[in-house]
Parts: C-alpha cells; sequence; structure tokens
C-alpha cells in the first residue's frame, strides 16, 4: 500500500491507540498491584487478582453466567433475526422499507427507558405476570427478573436490530438466481435453504454473531438495571470493583479478563471465516 | 416436427407482472431434440416465458406441457429441467465437482454411481481435471461450462437456456457457441435457448420464435424468419433493412410492382392477396443490393437506379455504403469486404432482385406466396 493509503488511516489508528491501546495498557501494571482496604494501591507485585478471578468460585460463576448470557443471547437473536431478516432482504412489497425501520426503531429509544419498559413488563406484579396468572397458566408469580431469564429477556431485545441489519446484508447477498439454479436442480424450497442460502450467508450468521456476542458480555446498562444489585455479570462486578469498592487492580484483572476473552473470540471466529472462506 | 410428439408444449401462456402485461398469449411446440431460440428486446417477455417452463414464475392463464404431461402445477423441483442462467448461478461454496454432482445428489443417486457420471460431465465440457476448483477460481468461460454441465448432468427433458452467452466476451462467445451446438448435436437434448442477440438465434437454431411485447411474432427456420419476416418488427430485428413505404400499383402472376413514396417503381416477387393502391412497407436487406459502377453491364435487375455514393466504410467482412437516390433517399448499403470499394462522392448504379424486396403489408399478416 502506498504511503498515502496509510495516510487515510491515520484518524482511526490515533483514536484506536488513544482510546483502546492506551488505557488497555495501563490496566496491565495496576492489575499487578496489591490494594488494601482503607490504604489503597500499594507498590508491590502480586498476582492473586488474577489467582482469584481464576479460582474463586463467585468469579467462576459471573465469568460462566456471563458467557453463558453470551451465547445464548446470541443463538436466540440469530433464531428470531434470521425469519425477521430473510423476510426483509427478499420481499418485493412496497411495506420493505417501513418494516426495517421497524426492526431500527429500538435502537432509536433511549436505552434506558427501554430498560425500564422490561422492568415495568417483567416485574413481580407486571404485566406477563398479571397475563399468565389471569389466563391459569401459572398459579404463583413466574420470576421474570433480577436472574438469567430476566437478562436474557431484555438483552435478546436490545441486541436484535444490530443481527437483523446484518444478516439482511448477508442474505441479500445471496443471488436469487442461484437459489433458482437449486430448486431447478431437484432441490426442495428446505434442501435450498440448508444447502445453499444457509452456508451462503455464513459470512453474516458469523459477524452478526460476533458483534451481538461481544455486546452481550459487554453490556452494562441492561445488565444492571435487570439484573439487580446481585445478579451480577462481568461489565456489572468491573464496575463495582472500581465504583464501590475502589479495588482498582481487581477491576483491572477482571477488565483485562473480559478483553481477552472478546479479543480471542473475535481472533477465533476470524480463523474460522478465513477456513470457511478457503473451503468456499 | 410431425411425427413424434412435442418434448414440450406451451399453450396460450399468459402472465402480467402488476399492471404490466409480461407475456400476453404465447403458444409454441418444441419437437424432441430440437434447438428453439426465443428471440426478441428486452422486455419482450421471452425471460418469463422461460421461468413459467421452469417452474420458477406462475402463469396466470394457460399450460405448459411436457412430453404430453400437463406441468403448469407441478412444482419447480419434480419438473426434471435443466437452467442456465446468464449469471451462470454456480454455487461459490462447493467445488466445481459438488455443483455439478447438486442435482444428481437431489436424485439420491449412489456414490459409487455418481462419480463416474459427473466425471463424464466435466469431460463433456472440456472442465475434466478442474473438478477440485472452486467457481471463482474459474475464468467466465469456465464457469458457464460448469453451468451447462450442472444442467446437463441430471439428463434433464429439456434444457432451457437464459441468455447463457451474454455475459462472455466476444471471441468467448462465438467459441462457445459452437460448442454449445455442438453438445446439443451430440446429447440430442431438446433446447430452448432465450437470447436478444439476432446472429446467435440465427446461427443456432432449428427454429427461431421472434417475440415482441409478450407476444409471437413469427416462429420459423432461421432462414424463414430471415428471408421472410412476417412482420414489419421481424424485418426489422433481424438483420439490417431500408424501409421504403409505397403503394402496390400492379399485382400480376409475374410480379407485384410498387410505387415508393417519391416516386420510384419497385418491383417486387409476384404475391397474392394485395389490392391495387394497397399501402405496403418494402423491406430491401443492405446485403441484398449490390453496388455497381456507371455504365456497368450484365443482365439488369428491373430495380436498377442512379445513386451517389455518400458515405463509405470498411469493416473487414463488408464495405459499408450509404448512397442517394434521385429521389434524395438514403439507403444503407453492405457489399462483400473482398471486392474492390468505390469511392465517396461518385455516381454509381444500385440493383436489388424482385425476389429480395420483402412486402409488408398490416402488422401481424403473413406474406401469402413465397417468392
Amino acid at each position: 500500500m502506498s504511503r498515502r493509503g496509510w495516510g487515510l488511516l491515520a484518524p482511526s489508528l490515533l483514536l484506536l491507540l488513544v482510546g483502546f491501546v492506551a488505557p488497555v495498557g495501563m490496566l496491565v501494571p495496576t492489575s499487578v498491584h496489591p490494594y488494601v482496604p482503607l490504604v489503597g494501591i500499594t507498590r508491590g507485585f502480586t498476582a492473586r487478582h488474577y489467582l482469584k478471578l481464576l479460582t474463586d468460585l463467585y468469579y467462576l460463576e459471573i465469568i460462566g453466567r456471563t458467557l453463558a448470557l453470551g451465547l445464548v443471547v446470541t443463538l436466540a437473536t440469530l433464531l428470531i433475526g434470521y425469519p425477521v431478516a430473510f423476510f426483509l432482504a427478499r420481499t418485493r412489497s412496497r411495506w420493505r422499507n417501513w418494516l426495517t425501520i421497524l426492526v431500527v426503531f429500538p435502537l432509536l429509544l433511549n436505552l434506558v427507558v427501554r430498560t425500564f419498559g422490561w422492568i415495568a413488563l417483567l416485574a413481580q406484579n407486571g404485566l406477563v405476570n398479571q397475563v399468565l396468572l389471569g389466563l391459569g397458566l401459572v398459579s404463583a408469580p413466574v420470576k421474570l427478573i433480577f436472574n438469567f431469564a430476566g437478562l436474557l429477556i431484555g438483552m435478546t431485545h436490545i441486541f436484535l436490530p444490530f443481527m437483523v441489519l446484518i444478516l439482511i446484508g448477508a442474505i441479500q447477498n445471496v443471488p436469487p438466481d442461484v437459489e433458482d439454479a437449486a430448486r431447478v436442480l431437484g432441490a426442495s424450497w428446505g434442501t435450498t435453504f440448508a444447502r445453499v442460502t444457509l452456508p451462503m450467508s455464513a459470512p453474516g450468521i458469523l459477524s452478526g454473531s460476533i458483534l451481538v456476542f461481544v455486546l452481550t458480555i459487554s453490556a452494562l446498562v441492561t445488565p444492571r438495571l435487570l439484573g439487580g444489585p446481585t445478579y451480577q455479570v462481568m461489565s456489572t462486578l468491573i464496575y463495582d470493583e472500581f465504583l464501590q469498592r475502589l479495588n482498582w487492580p481487581a477491576g483491572s484483572a477482571q477488565a483485562l479478563l473480559l478483553t481477552v476473552i472478546v479479543l480471542a473470540l473475535v481472533l477465533l471466529s476470524g480463523a474460522l471465516a478465513r477456513r470457511a472462506g478457503a473451503r468456499a | 416436427m410431425n411425427g413424434a410428439a412435442p418434448a414440450l408444449s406451451l399453450r396460450r401462456l399468459r402472465k402480467a407482472f402488476g399492471a404490466v402485461t409480461a407475456v400476453a398469449d404465447v403458444s409454441l411446440d418444441a419437437a424432441p431434440g430440437e434447438f428453439l431460440s426465443l428471440l426478441g428486446p428486452s422486455g419482450c417477455g421471452k425471460s418469463t416465458v422461460l421461468r413459467m417452463v421452469a417452474g420458477l414464475v406462475e402463469p396466470d392463464g394457460g399450460q405448459v406441457v411436457l412430453a404430453g404431461e400437463d406441468i403448469t402445477r407441478v412444482p419447480v423441483h419434480r419438473r426434471e429441467l435443466g437452467l442456465v442462467f446468464q449469471s451462470y448461478a454456480l454455487f461459490p461454496h462447493m467445488t466445481v465437482f459438488e455443483n455439478v454432482a447438486f442435482g444428481l445428489r437431489r436424485r439420491r443417486v449412489a456414490e459409487g454411481a455418481l462419480r463416474p457420471r459427473v466425471e463424464r460431465m466435466l469431460d463433456l465440457v472440456r472442465l475434466g481435471p478442474l473438478g477440485a476448483r472452486h467457481p471463482r477460481e474459474l475464468s467466465g468461460g469456465q464457469q458457464q461450462r460448469v453451468a451447462l454441465a450442472r444442467a446437463l448432468a441430471t439428463e434433464p427433458r429439456v434444457l432451457l437456456l437464459d441468455e447463457p452467452l451474454s455475459n462472455l466476451d466476444a471471441l468467448l462467445r462465438d467459441e462457445m457457441r459452437v460448442e454449445l451446438k455442438r453438445l446439443q448435436e451430440r446429447l440430442a437434448t431438446t433446447m430452448i435457448f432465450v437470447t436478444h442477440d439476432q446472429a446467435e438465434a440465427l446461427a443456432l437454431s432449428d427454429r427461431v420464435v421472434v417475440m415482441e411485447a409478450g407476444r409471437v411474432e413469427q416462429i420459423g427456420p432461421p432462414e424463414e424468419v430471415y428471408r421472410r419476416p412476417a412482420t414489419p418488427f421481424v424485418a426489422r430485428f433481424l438483420g439490417r433493412a431500408n424501409f421504403l413505404p409505397g403503394a402496390v400499383a400492379a399485382s400480376e402472376a409475374t410480379g407485384v410492382v410498387v410505387h415508393a413514396d417519391g416516386g420510384l417503381a419497385i418491383r417486387a416477387g409476384a404475391r397474392d392477396g394485395l389490392a391495387v393502391g394497397q399501402r405496403v412497407q418494402m423491406a430491401i436487406r443492405q446485403e441484398s443490393i449490390r453496388v455497381l459502377k456507371p455504365g456497368a453491364g450484365g443482365d439488369a435487375s428491373p430495380n436498377r437506379f442512379p445513386a451517389t455514393i455518400v458515405f463509405h466504410a470498411f469493416a473487414g467482412q463488408a464495405h459499408h455504403y450509404v448512397v442517394q437516390l434521385g429521389d434524395g433517399r438514403e439507403l444503407e448499403v453492405a457489399t462483400p469486404g473482398a471486392e474492390p470499394p468505390l469511392a465517396r462522392g461518385l455516381p454509381a448504379l444500385v440493383e436489388w432482385t424482385p425476389e429480395d424486396v420483402i412486402l409488408l403489408t398490416e402488422r401481424g399478416s403473413r406474406p401469402a406466396a413465397e417468392p
């Protein structure tokens, strides 16, 4: 690439350096200092923040819960989003643009407002429980908030538009001629979908999944509001460590671990995509 | 065509997209082993006809009959047809081998029988060693050959081709044209070939179906639609012709005399059903006209007129002239490139035989007699 080409990248590289590499780099030294309650960060070196994170069951449960949440939310947005995206990518209806706006619309609302909406719906005496009780489907209110179900419902809703938008692009990239070719060759609609449409939209499925997974495990506001003060995920844990307990070294170690997980995942999926690309 | 039942019959097919009529009323038969072209400008409905045969577009009315069986309501994947797309439409995530094997796998052909069949198809389109490649590693011509092999591998009852050569560059197109024709003769597969390229249709087809605005204008062997176009549209669309409006002055057993607007009396071959005074269009092909030096002897054609050469261009195979007649009318002429050219600005003679005058009456009426 010419020097001129690199020049075009300079502003974003600078932003990346100042906004990401430097802060994360500064976490590294902080994370290996001992923290003494009521005194603060002290000099010296310790690996106990990392050891605790990787051995203490309390932390392991939070890490596991965060990853499980990321996985399940990703799967849920994929399962709900793919049919919607397929419809929007293929319909010739004149309502198409309006329907797309409808998909994007939640993004235009403030995140806190949307999350409070879910609290109103999912609470002990919220709308969902009232309907369930009214229909006689349950005898006592179902716990839908301050637990995994609450986070799953709220975050699936919040991140669905991202998944749908990415999938629309991916499905539109599958030429209808190619699907028609499969059908003329004797493939039923289902076989055509499984053998042609789905594999050909795989790159979009992968990037949508990475995006939703990363957004889910790093989200703070929604897990805080829907999980309450006790049902923790990694982001709320880090937040509390830094701002409630003022234990910056432990918080730094947790933040770095989250960053490593995210980076590893992005690299892994990149390698997966390259392998799929080599096959395709 | 008379003996065997048609391989494919279309009966009064109709299709409208909203307010736009794509196919108005199309009926035609293709004999087994026939190479039939649907020829027309873009938007004439030829691709829609093909897609209705394939089952990808549902007709508003009419029937698609395949070897005597009405398949109008049979779903696409049970029609056992082959379709080759202009865009090739290969599966980019599969190897060439898997692309060709796709249709056979859908028919649950056992692995042992499948491999030799795919390899035979790849050999047939001269792609034998490329089975392990992916489509994007192939050139356009190779990709279209894969598409052809994929469509033929299942031994389709009829092979449909939707402008399969239009995405190829000129040289490759000529090469593929020959290859396609040879393949068709070798396999004796009935082929329905959609194209907007008249040269392609004429060169490949047993018969050509000329379409315009959702209707069939004429069906016939290439020479017939070229030499005896049924309508002004067909005359205009196939080859280049000069059109001269006029009125019939005399119609006898020996020939027809037409007074062209502007004064020339032009003789045409004998034809029934013409009334004196009737308005007609005369179409004279560029290559039917000869350009001679003034005072040239020989058997003078009854249609010999003095003219001036106002334009000349050499195009390799042909000389292109524009000549001006005494009444100011200009004619386009193409003469064989091997002849010595005549200089621009010089007086000359132009002539053509009465048999080369194509008489066209109202739209849709056919020439009643053959010259």
